[in-house]
């Protein structure tokens, strides 16, 4: 049971590094920091975003390759506790959350190739798949969280 | 047409390929988490069967047959499809799957 408490923390811990990431991103390429500010918000608007984009993808990738790898034990262990006590509501959530995360992850390629060769023609579409992929990591995190507080670390 | 110019295509039949294979359970394997066994093909043994990898092995599959098929297009054919069907089909998929998903949150 370590073994696997272990592993969770460590998915936990490049999701939220994942997270911060992502958001960084998100926020800079649809608030660019135009009149450079120097304010916490313009400072966190101000990031490069097309450094975060390989950090992302890696992120995106372990986090994704720890969710695997421990499923299987969330399938036995957590599952059947959330069906049992008819917790519907957070089992659909995180149906969806692997669903979104099967479809992040397909996104990487995409989103690889609009950062690589940034440029206004395709800005709209980076700033989209961009957010797409901000919307997939923070519904995952969340639902993740809540998953945890109800049978995780732990338990 | 460079590879990296099929990406975009490679990530949006991903999510157009899973919604369905979700839908009509098309997974290329199962794994049965209580015996550590995995098969070919939606299969329900003793314990719950897990799809989900056999979801993303027929779409990863699908989207290469899909991507294959596109880098034989001519490049002006490629260049007349909408950019944003890279992030529209996905949500599209996203949209689809939380309906299949809805007894969860209406239970």
């Amino acid at each position: 049971m370590i073994f696997w408490s272990v592993l969770l923390f460590i998915h936990m811990l490049f999701a939220i590094v994942l997270l911060g990431a992502i958001t960084h991103q998100a926020v800079s390429v649809c608030w660019p920091n135009r009149d450079c500010a120097k304010s916490f918000v313009g400072s966190f608007r101000g990031v490069n975003g097309m450094t975060y984009t390989n950090a992302i993808i890696i992120l995106f990738l372990c986090t994704a390759t720890f969710g695997s790898i421990i499923y299987p034990n969330y399938r036995l262990n957590v599952r059947t506790v959330l069906h049992e006590f008819h917790f519907y509501k957070p089992e659909g959530s995180f149906e969806l959350k692997e669903h979104a995360a099967a479809i992040g992850a397909a996104l990487l390629p995409a989103y690889w190739y609009f950062w690589r060769n940034p440029s206004d023609g395709n800005r709209a579409t980076r700033t989209a798949v961009t957010v797409v992929l901000a919307l997939i990591v923070w519904w995952a995190f969340m639902v993740g969280h809540v998953i945890n507080n109800i049978r995780g670390f732990g338990s | 047409m460079k590879l990296a110019r099929l990406f975009p295509v490679f990530s949006a039949s991903f999510a157009v390929i899973y919604a369905p294979a979700l839908y009509y359970n098309w997974a290329l394997v199962t794994y049965q988490p209580s015996m550590n066994e995995w098969d070919f093909g939606p299969v329900t043994k003793l314990g719950p069967p897990m799809f989900w990898y056999g979801f993303v092995a027929t779409s990863f599959i699908g989207a290469c047959i899909v991507t294959a098929i596109a880098a034989l297009l001519p490049d002006s054919a490629a260049r007349r499809l909408w950019s944003g069907l890279t992030w529209l089909l996905p949500v599209a998929a996203l949209i689809f799957i939380a309906y299949i998903l809805r007894p969860y949150f209406l239970s």
